[in-house]
Order: structure tokens, then sequence, then C-alpha cells
């Protein structure tokens, strides 16, 4: 009889194993397993069966894989963690003794470690690195706008700070943007990077909350590779586009005005105003890259790709031949990034910070950026707009007209470029989402002639008369008083006819009879799903509604 | 040396007056009484001591003189030019003759003390000359010629650190701090490079997770909910406001409270960024990931395909009539007791119905004209149950069954031809005789009216032929159904044992177990004749027994997946079954198939009543307590390899429409097809018979 075999000691009760055990297997504190764990991108697993996973045992426990767990233990920044932990212990030994050579010592050979080749494990191609670089992006922003006191290294910082910088300029010289929304939370950003869309946030500027339940030990470790990684892709873009990299401006600049010397490159280079110089020495400036076209393109949506190039290379030259003007009241930076991404030219009162090309009397100004109420104090021949112009714009694809976006006037609605935008009709096109607001404004749409009738009631409407007769005849008597009601509640239009109208309602009920009745020859299988569909459909449908709604109450009232 | 010269000039007394040599201790470094050390006389000037002595008392300056004193010394005191002023002391010394010869000596440069010869002649102890012996004998040791081992081995670490990396080398950490400090500054340039300059190779491979990389779900896009000005209809009212915030934050379909800034100068930094974005992180790195595939489809592509009921035609949908049965029944009691049963003759003009007061009655179908009307039985014995029209044209008969008192009321009907009714009468009649020679029987046949063949006139009056008294131990009679060829029925009681009655011998029998005896089986729900076999299909609480009565034999059993069987039918044709639950489910049986159900339908919410297969037309009919009825496609083919197709085509709720007072839902108990035409008819709990047409 062979030997009975004990449980618990093959499958999936081996494959994972718990947080706990893999820190005793790895001999590491649960800070560095962390650590270990975001740097080398490692994620706990849900195993099928939790219950055979944990012997028996229901407990709730975090399971990682077993072969994520050896792939840990063979890295070598786990060695240098161990070393660093050591490290710091005589550091702290020495320190105590007061022997202040050997704390020297010690301090000048601090275990440094790259994640080199941790980016390079993760991401095998460049494409894999820029497909996960919304979060990267979104940190690096962060960081570089923290205020220097948080417990958060300068050099942190200021690296976030230098490489953000450096992207923003690769997207200014690629005019890579293509959306931009100012939301109650931050800007939003979307670029085309390498056929990519890569999207981004970055924080206002003005008093970023320090908030008590952020583990900041935590989001330095993801700063940490993901500065790291920045630069790497950073290096690669610059590259492609034949920038010199580490980045340089193209034109001296006089650094003697407001800032240090030892500071002038940087503040300059921040200022996102100066152009950077290409490997070969040059301006590099006027080589965006150009979406490439496909005319015999057989996918799909080829139309609606062919439309969203159409679109990209209409924002790329957006505002080629305008100059704008900052006030010193409106976001200069992201002002600047998104004008310059589409070929416009900024400048801004040297008073309020370096990279100032032109002054506000220069005769070529366009576009005047006011985010006050203005006086009489106007110069003639530019128009005067709110920044909110500017990214409707972009958005939009096209120069909008500016009476709408006077200074002191309440401006037109700034919809999220990112979604949709209708209210009366759940299903809007995405070529609604990228009108502006003022359009759809300008002629508000009536939502008892827009309300197309389904599909469906079209086809019970052509259905004949004796069908149609005998559902009216059913129906009449219990939907007179619901029918009543929505007669009430509509406001009805005079050139419907009352007839049609019981005619079209009758039609349709026999229709939603007929759904009901194939939704109870539904199979079981798949009656879960279809469910959940089902209710998604209506909460959406019954949002937009609600929206809609709204929308009518406040035009009556208004 | 000053200081020797001072004890040399010390008076020298004579032996006797010669004080203690203790008090003026001599040696060099006791002599110095000030005790401040070796530290710049100059703090001192201030003040009148010029340090402590080895009690710790203070020495006091000694009287100097004014600048007058210092002049007239200067005249008269011969030995002024070699008086100084001993800085620890304050005391004026003159020096001796060695001591100003010392100072010049100094001062010329020369070798200060002139007893000091500094170029006197080498003696050289150790010389070169190799001695015939040496001075020592014992031999060299080895470690005097071999180059060091432990030398050796701490290069040899050192080296083998250099070249792994470990060790800096002086360079090597010069190069290291200046990067510390750009990297400080944040601007170490050559930090990056192409690192993705070739394609994946093979020991990238070797060293990369073996899990594939599922790649974290992007963050949801921003909505117009967040722009810093949305349109209006996007800000919340005050009622949504408080809905929002008597909400958890998982119940929010948005975290934040829409808010509309006049001008973009005026937006502050939202105070949850560095929260969400934390979130985010903890998300990346404790989250576990798992791919699923979201279903981008339109819901209606689900849903089967089926012809649409207009197709399908003609099927009952419209309602025709509606009618109290016994309208007088409802006044007495205000609540009118339900109909339990309909059933439509094989003419197809009248139908009977039997209702739990007690009553039974004959319509005709299509006006509503109540033809005939019985009190048989008392509504407090529990009522009529399952009244049923023989299905055989030349036997015009109904049979009913007692709720309570488990009576069989068998009643002959003057609605029909007059010829075939005087013929069933003369053949009642006639056979009525045999009922003595029958041996036994497992009920008690009571004949009420054999004279009918004698009168003329009365033969063709409604009447009660028989009445058939179950044993008392079977209760009530629960369901009652006629053979196709009208001369056998059968009873199921509520004790669920089963008999078969034969009206030509007037005689029952128990066939599944003798009378008297334990029944075989177990409890009988309902039972049904094969319209065209000699079949019995029984059903009990959650099967389906199908017996053959030829031969005595069970054929097989049936399992419908139900919990509590209530109705059965057989299709016309032999070869289908329909049975409904009280567990709201109708399944339908392709007996040459399976012993499954073919089709499982979840079409009512509350327990079927009855279920009914259209004698002649595809059509199928079931009604629920939930009120409602509903009217099924049912068309079977020829093709035996073709299924059956099962397509709901109606819901009729004409019992709630109407219906007033009483509480609570309408239950439909009974329904019947008309023998040719899509016709129907049902009854319900709220004493109305509704008959609808197509």
């Amino acid at each position: 009889m062979t030997k009975m075999k004990k449980k618990f000691t093959r499958g999936e009760a081996t494959t994972f194993i718990s947080r706990k055990q893999a820190l005793k297997r790895l001999q590491l504190s649960l800070n560095d397993f962390r650590r270990l764990c975001i740097l080398k991108g490692v994620y706990p697993q849900e195993p099928v069966n939790r219950r055979r996973v944990n012997k028996g045992s229901s407990t709730p426990k975090v399971y990682y894989h077993l072969k994520d767990i050896q792939f840990l233990g063979h890295e070598r920044v786990m060695q240098k963690l161990r070393d660093i932990k050591a490290h710091l212990k005589k550091a702290k030994r020495a320190k105590e003794r007061g022997e202040m050579h050997t704390v020297d010592r010690l301090q000048r050979n601090f275990p440094a470690y790259t994640l080199d080749h941790i980016i390079r494990e993760r991401y095998p191609a460049f494409e894999d690195a820029v497909r996960d670089l919304d979060d990267c992006l979104c940190l690096c922003f962060l960081f570089s706008r923290l205020p220097k006191e948080r417990g958060v290294p300068v050099e942190q910082i200021r690296l976030s700070a230098r490489l953000t910088v450096q992207f923003l300029h690769w997207v200014i010289a690629a005019r890579a943007l293509r959306k931009v929304f100012v939301s109650i939370k931050g800007y939003y950003f979307e670029a085309d990077v390498n056929g990519v869309s890569v999207v981004w946030s970055v924080p206002h500027q003005l008093g970023l909350h320090d908030p008590a339940d952020v583990d900041f030990k935590i989001l330095r470790t993801f700063n940490e590779f993901y500065t790291t990684m920045l630069g790497f892709v950073n290096y690669r873009l610059y590259s492609s586009l034949g920038l010199a990299y580490p980045p340089a401006l193209a034109n001296e600049v006089d650094p003697s005005d407001y800032c240090q010397t030892g500071e002038a490159h940087e503040e300059f280079m921040a200022s996102l105003n100066q152009p950077l110089l290409s490997r070969r020495g040059g301006e590099a400036e006027g080589n965006p890259a150009e979406p490439d076209d496909f005319p015999d393109e057989e996918a799909e949506g080829a139309e609606a790709a062919s439309a969203a190039r159409r679109k990209a290379r209409a924002q790329q030259r957006l505002f080629n031949g305008c100059r704008f003007f900052l006030n010193r009241e409106t976001p200069r930076q992201i002002l600047c990034f998104v004008i310059r991404s589409c070929g416009g030219e900024v400048s801004w009162s040297p008073l309020s910070g370096p990279g100032s090309r032109y002054p506000e009397s220069d005769q070529r100004v366009t576009h005047q950026i006011v985010d006050r109420p203005l006086g009489d104090s106007r110069l003639s021949g530019r128009a005067y707009v709110q920044p909110q112009w500017v990214f409707d714009c972009v958005n939009s694809g096209s120069l909008l007209p500016t009476g709408d976006y006077a200074p002191g006037l309440p401006p037109p609605p700034h919809l999220s470029p990112f979604a949709a935008y209708s209210a009366d009709d759940a299903d809007g096109g995405d070529e609604a989402a990228q009108l502006p607001y003022s359009a759809t404004r300008s002629a508000p749409p009536d939502p008892v002639e827009l309300r197309r009738p389904s599909a469906a009631a079209e086809l019970e409407e052509e259905d004949d008369d004796e069908a149609e007769d005998a559902a009216k005849r059913e129906a009449a008597a219990a939907d007179a008083a619901q029918v009543g009601k929505q007669q009430k509640k509509q406001k009805k239009p005079s050139v419907v006819a009352e007839g049609t109208q019981r005619r079209t309602q009758d039609a349709k009920q026999a229709a939603a009879e007929e759904r009901r009745l194939r939704e109870m020859m539904l199979p079981k299988k798949h009656k879960q799903l279809y469910k959940k569909m089902v209710f998604s459909r209506k909460r959406q449908a019954r949002e937009s509604a609600q929206l809609a709604e709204k929308k009518q109450k406040r035009q009556r009232t208004a | 040396a000053l200081a020797m010269s001072d004890i040399k000039k010390q008076p020298i007394e004579s032996p006797l007056t010669a004080p203690d040599e203790y008090d003026y201790d001599s040696s060099d470094d006791e002599d110095i009484r000030n005790t401040v050390g070796n530290v710049p006389m100059h703090w001192y000037t201030k003040y009148p001591h010029i340090g402590y002595d080895t009690e710790g008392r203070k020495l006091m300056k000694p009287d100097t003189g004014d600048q007058l004193d210092d002049f007239m010394a200067k005249m008269d005191d011969p030995e002024y030019w070699r008086t100084v002023i001993d800085p620890k002391t304050g005391q004026r010394i003159v020096l001796c003759d060695e001591d100003v010869q010392l100072v010049k000596n100094i001062v010329r440069g020369r070798v200060p003390d002139p007893n000091v010869d500094p170029y006197e002649d080498h003696t050289d102890w150790f010389t070169s000359d190799t001695m015939a012996t040496p001075v020592t004998a014992h031999p060299p040791s080895k470690s005097s010629f071999v180059p060091s081992k432990w030398e050796r081995l701490r290069v040899g670490r050192m080296v083998h650190a250099i070249k792994m990396g470990w060790m800096l080398t002086g360079e090597q950490r010069a190069e290291a701090r200046r990067q510390r400090e750009a990297a400080a500054r944040g601007d170490n340039a050559n930090r990056f490079y192409d690192i993705w300059d070739r394609q994946a190779g093979d020991e990238d491979e070797a060293i990369r997770r073996k899990l594939p990389y599922i790649r974290p779900p992007k963050k949801a896009p921003p909505t117009h909910y967040e722009s810093y000005n949305p349109p209006e209809e996007y800000l919340f009212d005050d009622e949504e406001l408080e809905k929002w915030r008597n909400q958890e934050d998982y119940e929010r379909r948005v975290n934040f409270v829409p808010t509309k800034y006049a001008a973009l100068r005026r937006v502050p930094a939202y105070p949850g960024y560095t929260s969400e974005l934390y979130e985010r992180c903890q998300d990346l790195h404790l989250a576990a990931r798992v791919v699923r595939h979201r279903v981008s489809m339109d819901p209606e592509d689900l849903l089967p395909k089926l012809p649409a009921p207009r197709d399908l035609r003609p099927f009952p949908h419209l309602r025709v009539l509606q009618y109290l049965a016994w309208p007088e029944e409802a006044q007495d009691s205000q609540q009118p007791l339900p109909i339990t049963a309909c059933s439509v003759d094989p003419s197809g003009q009248w139908f009977a119905a039997s209702g739990a007061g007690g009553r039974l009655a004959v319509f005709e179908l299509t006006t509503g004209y109540r033809a005939w009307s019985a009190q048989l039985e008392s509504a407090s014995e529990g009522g009529l149950v399952s009244a049923t029209w023989n299905p055989c044209a030349d036997r015009p008969c109904i049979a009913a069954g007692g709720a309570g008192s488990g009576r069989v009321y068998l009643v002959a009907t003057d609605r029909c031809d007059r010829l075939l009714a005087s013929r069933f009468a003369e053949a009642w009649a006639t056979t009525s005789g045999e009922q003595q020679q029958q041996q036994q029987s497992a009920a008690i046949w009571t004949i009420l009216s054999t004279e009918a063949s004698a009168n003329g006139a009365a033969i063709t009056k409604s009447r009660t032929l028989a009445t058939v008294q179950l044993p008392t131990a079977q209760g009530g009679v629960k369901q009652l159904a006629w053979h196709r060829q009208g001369d056998y029925f059968l009873t199921v009681s509520d004790s669920g044992s089963l008999l078969v009655h034969r009206l030509t011998t007037r005689s029952s029998q128990s066939p599944l177990g003798g009378a008297g005896k334990k029944a075989a089986t177990a409890a009988v729900c309902c039972a049904q004749f094969d319209p065209v076999k000699p079949v019995l299909y029984v059903a009990e609480k959650a099967r389906i027994q199908v017996y053959d009565l030829a031969k005595l034999t069970k054929l097989k059993t049936l399992k419908p997946n139900a919990r509590a069987l209530s109705c059965l039918s057989v299709h016309p044709t032999g070869c289908h079954l329909l049975a409904g639950s009280l567990d709201s489910r109708l399944a339908w049986f392709d007996l040459d198939l399976a012993c499954t159900p073919y089709k499982q339908l979840r079409i009512h919410t509350d327990g079927v009543r009855q279920c009914v297969v259209h004698p002649s037309l595809p059509l199928s009919a079931s009604v629920s307590d939930d009120g409602s009825c509903l009217v099924l496609h049912s068309r079977v083919y020829a093709d035996l390899l073709e299924n059956p197709l099962l397509v709901p085509v109606k819901r009729l709720r004409g019992h709630q429409v109407g219906s007033v007072g009483g509480s609570g839902i309408v239950r439909v108990t009974a329904c019947d097809f008309h023998p040719r035409l899509p016709w129907l008819v049902t009854g319900g709990s709220d004493g109305r018979i509704v008959f609808y047409s197509s």
C-alpha cells in the first residue's frame, strides 16, 4: 500500500505563501519587504481557493506567489538594503561613542544602489515603460511641488522637478499635447507619447495640504523608482527628437537679473519658455512629431482614427502665429506649456519670473490672458481672454471666439475632454465630447425634438393596425391613468397629434412586453450578466435623464 | 633657567638661622608658585592679582613703582640693563653673567650653551666591518627575509574588494563624492543613458519575473463633475448635497462635491490630492491583480432569438368578457369565493365551472350566459373542485369532486345535442342494472336517477346521475381527470391515493395498490391519462411516474427538478408533457427524449396552479398565484429530430385589471382552452371568469 498523501503539501497550498512567511523566508523587515515589492513591481495574488491555500482556515491573509518571492530573493538591491541597515547601525554606534572619524568614513562609504537593472527588467521595451507612465508622471509632478520640509529629501524633490520639466519640454518640442482639463483637483493633461496616450495630473499650485494619513515612506520609494524610470524615458524621448540630453538651452541666458548664477539654468529651464539645444548644436524647434497617416487603413475605426489624426495635426499648429502675454495672476508654467505645445509664443512681465521674451506693450501681441476684472487700461489690437479660452481651444482643436471669455464675465462651462458631454443622450458620441460647451450652448437642444424613438418602437409602428388596436384596447384600461400622468408631466409639443402619441406609446408598450417575454426565456447562465448590464444601462439613462431635467429646470428659472 | 638664576640670588644664611629648606622648595616644578599655567599673562593686566598659589589664594601683583621710579632706577641702578620682569610673578630679576651670555649667544645665532660642542667627533658604535664572529649567534627568522604573508593577504583582500567594486580607490572615492554632490544638486548629467538600446535578449529573460505582468488598470478619467467650472446641472442641489453627506464613501458616485469657481485664480489646492495619490500607490503594491474580461456587448445579444409573437398568431390575447360566476354568492358574503375549475365542453359552446362555494354552473362561452347552476355541496365542507366535462361527446356529463366530503358528483347535462343526451340517458339506465353484478368496488356508487329512461322529458334536463363516495380515510377529492374516451375517470384524494372509476360498470379500483390497502407509492399530487396510449402519468411531490395500464408496470420516472408538483397536462400526441409546480416552475418534457425536462421555464413568480395544452392548436397556458396567465406557443414537429418550439407569447393579467375589492393579489386558479379555437377561459380567486379570444 502506498503511503498516504498528506493534505496541503502540493498544489495551491504550496504555490502561494502568506506575507509573514515571505518575510521570514527573505529575512527582511516589513518595511524593507514593501520597498522591495514596490521597486520590483511585485504585487499580491488572489488564490482561486483561499481556504485551500490557508490549510483549511479562512482567516483573511495577503498571499504572494512563491515564484515572486523566489524572484525577490535573487535581487541584488535586497543585499544593499541589508547593508544599509547594518551600516546605519554602525554609524549610530560610532556616533554615540563619539568616534567621528568612523562616522565620517561610514558616511563616505554609504552603500549606494541604482535601479537601472530593475527598469530594464520590468520594462524590456521602451513602449512598456511608456504605457506605465501615467502613475509615474502623477507622482513625480506631486513630488516636484512638495515643500522642502516634509521629511522628503531635497534631492528627490529637485530631481523630480528637473525630470518633469524635461518631460514638459519634450511635449512642447514634439507638440504632443492632446487634451487639457482644469478640475477642482488639479490640471489633467493628455499627451501622445509615441502613439500611446499618457494622462497625468498636476496639483494646483497654492497651499498643498499636508495629509496626516499618508505614509511618505511609501511614496518616496515609489518616487525613487519613478524618477529613475522617467530619466531613462526622457533620455529616449529626447534622442528620438534629436535633442541634446541632458537638455541645454539653445540661447545664452542672462542670469544676472533675477536669480543666482548657479540656479539660472534650472530657472530658465523651468520657465519652459526657451527653446532647447539640439544634438547638432542648433535650436531644436519646428520638428513636431507628425502623426502618421495611413490612407489605406482597413481597420474598423479607420474613419475615427483619421479624424483623430486630423485633429491632432490641427492642435499642433493651433496657436501658430499667436503671441500671448500672461498677466501675473495666471498660472504661468501651465499656460506657457499649453500654448507652446500648440505652437504659440508666450511672454510675461519680467518681474513675474525669468523667461520673459517681450514686454506687455509689444505691438505684435495678439492675445492677453487675464484672470481678473479688467479696467479701462486695455491696449488696442489684442484680445483679452480668460485662461479657460486656451484650454477650450486645445480641446476643440480650433480657435474659439474670444467674446465668451472676456475678462470679468463668467466664462462658459468648462467640460472634461475625457468624458462625453450630452445631457440628453447617454450614448453621446465622441464628437459631442470634443465640442466646447459654447457651441452646444448657443443652440440649446430641445430634448423633446431630439429624442429619437428607439428602433424597436419604429418597428412596432410599421406593424399592422390590428395588433396596434388590440394592444391599445388591452392596455387602455391599465394605462389610462399612467398616460394621463405622463402627458401632464411632459410638455406636449403642439405639432404632435394626440392620437399619434398614443399609438406610439402603445407600440412602445408592446415592444417592452415583447422584450419582457424574451427575458423570461433567458438561460440561467446568462441571467446575472444580463441583469447587471441592464442595471448599469438603466442607471446611466436615469442619470442622464436627471441631468437633462435639472438643466431644463435651471433654464426655466433663469 | 631663569628660575635657577633666581634661586642663586637668594641670600645665603648661616646654617643655624637657615629656614627649613621646604619653605622655599627649589625643585623646578614646584618653584613656580603661580598656578595659572601656560596662559597669556595679559589676561591679568586688569586685575590686582597675577594668579593663584598652590593653596588657591590670589597672588597679588608686587609694587613695581611708577614711570618715575623706573626712570630713577635707569639712572641710578647699574644693573638696570640686566634686570627683567618675570611675567609670572611680576618680580624684577637681575640676570647673572651666564644668563646674559646665553641671551647674547641666542641673539647672535650661536649655540646657546658654550659648553656644548656641536662638532665633536662621531663615535661609530656599529661599524660596517663584518666581524669574524657574530655578536649574537641565533639564526635570522624567516619573516625577516620573506615578504609578510599577512600583508599579502590583506592586500589581496583589498585588491579583490576593488575588483568587485566593494572598495573604492582614492580616485573612485573622489569621483563618487563628486557624483554625490551632483546628485544633491540634482544634476548628475550622465546618470541616464539609452537603457533600451538593444532588444531584450536571453540574459534579460533569465532575470525576468516568471509570472505574467498584469498592467494596473488606468485611473478613471475625470468627468464633467470634476470641472472647476461645470455646467449648472452638474452642481448638487440641496437634496443631492444632503444625500451625498449622508452616504458612506463607497456609496458615493463622486468623492467630492462639485463646485463652481468664478475664476481660475480662485481655485484652491484640492485637500485630498496627496491622499488620493497615496491610495493609488497603495493599490499598486498591495492589491491583488486579477484580469477580468469586460463584456462590451449589447444586453440584447444575450436574449434568446425567438420568433416575434406577432408571427405566431393566433393566440388568446384579448380580454372579451369578464363576469362574476355567482353574483348572488357575492351578495351573501362580501368576498366572492374562488373558482376552482373551468372546463369547456367538447363542442366548445359551453363550459362548466365549479366554485369553492360548492356550486356547479354551466355557462355559454361566448356570451357569459349562465345556463344552469346548482348547489351541490355546502361551502363549509370546502366546496367543489375540479369540475371536468367529459371529453367524449357521446357521454355528455360533468364530474366534480367535493373537496371536503370526498364525494364525486356525476352530473348529466342538457347542454348538448338532444339525441346524444337521450342516448346517454338510455345507456345509463340500461347499464345501471349491472351495478348489482359488480363484485367489488373501491368506492361506493350511489345511483340517483335511473328513472330518466322512462320519462322522455326528464332525460334532457340537467341532473345528478350518481355520486361516488371515496373511502373516508382518503379525505376529500383533490383532482379529477377524464380519460379521452369518456368511460374512465380518475380521482386523486387529499391523502394522495388514486382511484380509477368506470362509468359503464359503475365500479372503482385502485390501479397503484389494492383498495383499502396502503398505496404502494408515495402520495399522489395529481394524475392524467395519456390521450392515445393506455398510460397513466402520476405526479408525486417531486417526480412523475409513468405507468403502463395494460401491462400494469411502471414505464419510467420523470424528474422535473421541482419540489411541489401541482398540475400536469399531456400533449394531444401523447409525446410531450407539461408539468407545473408550486415553486413557480413549468417543465416541458419530451417523453421520447429524456426523463429530464426538455425546457425549464421560470416564467411565473409564484406557484403554478394549472397548466393546459391546447387539444388541437400549438398553444399551452399556465395560470399562477402571481395573478397572471401565460400563453405559450408550443409547436411540436413531426420530425423527431427537431426540438419543440416554446415561445411565451402573451402574459394575460385580466384578473388584476378589472377586479374590485379584495385584498392583495388576485390568484388565477383555473383555465381551459376551447377544443378547436385559440380561446381561453380562466377563473380566479375573485370569483370571476375571464374569457380571452384571439
